[in-house]
């Protein structure tokens, strides 16, 4: 058994959305394989939830520039002056905080460095550290690729490209990578530019889910939840972006509503945030004059999130193909987790995942969703309960097995 | 908690906030109301005399939240779309410390942006039986005609729909109380028949022509609740409305309404069975949100009972300020934006003001706009440093003075010896025309806040003289305003006359005082 494992998320900074959750969920699911896991989060996360996580906060938050959190400081001028220089300030920044790591914690060849969302300048900053030492002496490395910050530069240049040259360079010099993707096709993407194999590692089902959240009990037995009777909740949870289809609802919805006037069927989905809203401000405009139609703000609170996820029956992912050719949802793994038939638009590489474990539908186009909207609303609670229960186990088990694969191997 | 609810005198008449005061009414214990009126020269009679409510309730009043946030009171808003949608966003962020009841969710969306406390709330009126839904054998319309000027008109309406209603009833009740001939093509229409009836002190006879019809026009281009709409939707009529909220953000078009943009109305087919379709998804809509609305009650007077004390207060506010703020804001978007920048926001904040300004500016879409001035030297008076009105020795603040623009402009006097009114007396602007203007030009001349008189402007350069009357105002505080209008050309602010105001005295009997 290894010693210790540092499971690090530099983009760990907000109090909602998906890092603080992934951070916890991948540090519970690679514990039987260590003596120790030291979660590393950014420097701007609460401390609250640092605390209530068991989270270390080492890193600075490098991405300003495409997300907001907290005080830029002077990031923003500090880098654009480097950039000027020919440098990158948020590479600096990288290094030394992954340099005060490796001292602080006297990490060593016995330990493994764990990224479950690989971003551009904790890799980088990772990479740069461990070219110091030799490979003998160097820690395991384990990077998953799920198709967000690995590719986030400040000077605007494709990060995965000078990555993907970083890690050919380190795993021919002899140093311990193993690579991992959060889909299919994306690890089929990595293998043919890195030359090497890449395991498909989706996000693990959690067991804290499974019992206090999940519409199914979490062993395999069928418990059919739902009364038939009462009002079918449809969720667009994470939908409050455009590449996540935004702009996709109020077709959806208001199709929909024209055939269910009496509103046998609510719909609730998140808003853009402030800073997007003004061009569609009209649109958002329509969507909230749909019967039955509520919106949430752009962000929302993990408890809220939880409890949108609790009173949902279906979720719909009309997520952009082009963008997400590649990359895995996460609500998607959270619909699985928790027993909740997805709807996704054709194209989208989780997709494959959908249909794969027989987690929900896949359409061919925006106007097809009223359809299957229709079908699960006449389905039977039993019906979805039992094919959803068999969906997240059959994921389960994969999941477990390609981490185990991934880490042990 | 004791609360004071001032609201405009117009909804006295109106009683479109009945039902939210009733709700704060059966949620605390003492509630005053006091109603303004924002177009007479006005006094708050709250802040005149020692303070004893602990929060005020600001329906539609939002320009007045700072007054009372300076003053310590918690200060819950409720702005209306109709009212506030083309505020500057110094507007929003002058009143950041109070908490805000929303209507609209455009405007929720803007006080967010400014960093404000808002709760977003729809409101609907209980609906009618399913049994007691209008009938759609054929359409019937309505439409109060409330505001023809904006060409909400019959007209309007037959270029839309044409022979497909059977007929229209119009309530030809117009806000300025003049009503239109139908017969005037201007208004009229002749492919359906048309009833009407007038204003009158029997609402019944706009609920009983209510009643006969099943499609409602909605009878002003933007409304802060729509209450006429509501009432609509409830009795399962097809609502039919210009496009702009909060029109559009109660009716879906197509789905459970039919939404046009006025200036680009295009004729629409409508079948029987699809109005019929979307006037009941309508009525399923206010069925739902009623008791939305029923359900989401507790959680507002929770919301308004959480407002938090202001920071910043400053104590008591002189009248000199609630004036010079409800000048300013009378005085329009330039006037009112002008006077909140010197006087109202928080610049010493800087930092914090500006990360919320740039959200806020980039959602209204305003970045590049500066004020305009009138000519080369600025033109300005009160206590600006140029001020040729400082001779008047002018009040502390004055709203007047923080104002320059493209075609308004004033200036306050007081006038210490000046006390018997019935003489033939005029304060006397000596001008000068620098340049020829093309077109002719009129000087409306407003003295506390009332059109005084109006002269026409010489087309050539050289002097000439602006009188203005003093018989009559009983007051010595001379608030005067010129605005500059044009009714011949499009381009106001393209054109204006050059003029530069030499030398200001006051002529009476023949006698002069400079």
């Amino acid at each position: 058994m290894k010693s210790r494992a540092f499971v690090c998320d530099p983009v760990c900074a907000l109090p909602y959305g998906h890092n603080v959750v992934g951070l916890k969920y991948f540090s519970d699911a690679i514990r039987p394989f260590f003596g120790g896991i030291i979660p590393i989060a950014s420097r701007s996360l609460l401390e609250k939830i640092s605390l209530d996580y068991g989270f270390e906060r080492e890193f600075d938050f490098y991405y300003h520039k495409h997300i907001k959190v907290g005080e830029a400081e002077d990031s923003n001028l500090s880098a654009d002056l480097s950039q000027r220089l020919g440098g990158d300030a948020m590479l600096e920044r990288a290094m030394r905080d992954v340099d005060n790591i490796f001292t602080k914690y006297a990490i060593s060849a016995m330990d493994s460095v764990v990224f479950p969302c690989v971003d551009y300048y904790g890799a980088m900053g990772l990479l740069s550290i461990l070219r110091k030492l030799k490979p003998e002496n160097a820690p395991s490395v384990y990077f998953r690729f799920i198709g967000v910050m690995e590719s986030a530069t400040m000077h605007g240049g494709n990060g995965l490209i000078i990555l993907s040259k970083k890690i050919a360079t380190a795993l021919k010099d002899g140093y311990k990578i193993r690579l991992s993707a959060e889909t299919p096709a994306y690890a089929d993407h990595l293998a043919e530019v890195l030359g090497v194999a890449v395991s498909v590692v989706t996000f693990p089902v959690h067991t804290d889910v499974a019992r206090s959240n999940s519409h199914l009990k979490p062993d395999n037995e069928v418990e059919v939840l739902k009364d038939d009777h009462r009002i079918f909740n449809v969720a667009c949870p994470g939908s409050a972006r455009v590449d996540k289809g935004y702009l996709s609802l109020l077709e959806i919805f208001s199709n929909f509503r024209r055939h269910d006037p009496r509103l046998t069927i609510k719909f609730v989905t998140q808003m853009l945030p402030i800073s997007e809203a003004l061009p569609y401000a009209n649109y958002t405009n329509q969507l909230y004059a749909i019967p039955g139609v509520r919106l949430l703000p752009s962000a929302v609170t993990e408890d809220e999130m939880n409890a949108l996820y609790k009173y949902s029956d279906l979720v719909l992912l009309p997520y952009d193909p082009t963008v997400y050719a590649y990359r895995g949802s996460a609500v998607f793994m959270e619909c699985i987790s928790r027993g909740i038939p997805v709807i996704g638009l054709a194209g989208a590489a989780f997709c494959k995942q959908i249909d794969y474990y027989g987690a929900g539908s896949v359409v061919s186009s925006i106007c097809e969703f009223t359809e299957h909207i229709f079908r699960y609303r006449d389905m039977s609670a039993r019906s979805i309960s039992i094919g959803m229960l068999q969906a997240r186990h059959r994921y389960a088990v994969d999941s477990a097995s390609a981490i185990t694969h991934w880490i042990a191997q | 908690m004791k609360i004071l609810f001032l609201d405009h005198a117009f909804h006295n008449k109106t009683k479109s906030s009945t039902f939210f005061l009733g709700l704060i009414r059966d949620n605390f214990n003492q509630v005053d109301v006091e109603y303004v009126d924002p177009d007479s020269l006005f006094e708050i009679k709250a802040l005149q005399s020692k303070r004893v409510h602990d929060l005020v309730i600001l329906w539609q009043l939002d320009y007045l939240a700072p007054v009372f946030l300076s003053a310590g009171y918690r200060t819950v808003v409720v702005p209306m779309y109709d009212g506030s949608a083309n505020m500057p966003f110094e507007h929003w962020i002058g009143m950041g410390q109070a908490s805000f009841v929303n209507f609209s969710r455009t405007l929720h969306e803007r006080v967010i942006a400014a960093g404000c406390r808002s709760f977003l709330v729809k409101y609907y009126l209980p609906p009618v039986k399913e049994e007691q839904l209008p009938a759609f054998e054929d359409l019937r319309g309505i439409l109060w005609m409330r505001r023809p000027q904006d060409g909400l008109t019959p007209k309007l309406i037959q270029g839309m729909i044409g022979n497909q209603l059977s007929a229209l009833h119009v309530h030809n009740a117009p806000d300025d109380e003049q009503p239109r001939s139908l017969d005037d093509p201007q208004y009229g229409a002749s492919t359906f028949k048309i009833t009407e009836t007038r204003w009158s002190r029997n609402t019944n006879v706009y609920l009983d022509a209510l009643a006969n019809c099943n499609v409602f026009f909605a009878p002003r281009l933007a409304e802060g609740i729509g209450m006429a709409m509501l009432e609509a939707f409830s009795r399962g009529m097809l609502v039919i409305a210009n496009d702009d909220a909060v029109h559009n953000e109660y009716v879906s078009n197509w789905v459970n309404g039919i939404l046009f943009n006025k200036d680009n109305a295009s004729h629409f087919v409508l079948p029987l069975d699809m109005a019929r379709g979307i006037a009941f998804s309508g009525w399923c809509g206010a069925v739902s949100g009623y008791q939305e609305w029923l359900d989401t009650r507790q959680q507002l007077v929770e919301f308004v009972r959480g407002t938090p004390e202001p920071a910043l207060a400053v104590g008591p506010i002189s009248p000199a300020f609630v004036t010079a703020l409800c000048d300013a804001y009378m005085l329009g978007g330039e006037a009112y934006r002008h006077f909140l920048r010197e006087h109202v926001v928080d610049w010493e904040n800087r930092n914090a003001i500006k990360k919320i300004a740039t959200s806020l500016v980039t959602l209204l879409g305003i970045e590049n706009q500066s004020p305009p001035i009138i000519d080369e030297d600025g033109l300005f008076f009160g206590s600006s440093p140029r001020s040729v009105g400082r001779k008047f020795g002018l009040k502390e603040y004055d709203a007047f003075s923080a104002h320059l623009a493209n075609d308004t402009l004033g200036f306050s006097v007081k006038l210490s010896s000046f006390n018997d009114t019935n003489h033939n007396a005029y304060i006397v602007l000596d001008c000068n025309l620098i340049e020829e203007t093309k077109d002719g030009w009129t000087v409306l001349i407003h003295v506390n806040r009332g059109i005084c008189t109006r002269l026409s402007l010489p087309t050539l350069p050289g002097e000439f003289e602006i009188r203005i009357p003093m018989a009559g105002i009983l007051e010595s505080d001379f608030d005067v305003m010129l605005s500059l209008l044009n009714i011949g050309s499009e381009n106001r602010a393209a054109d204006l006359p050059k003029i530069k105001f030499s030398s200001i005295r006051i002529e009476e009997d023949g006698v002069i005082d400079q």
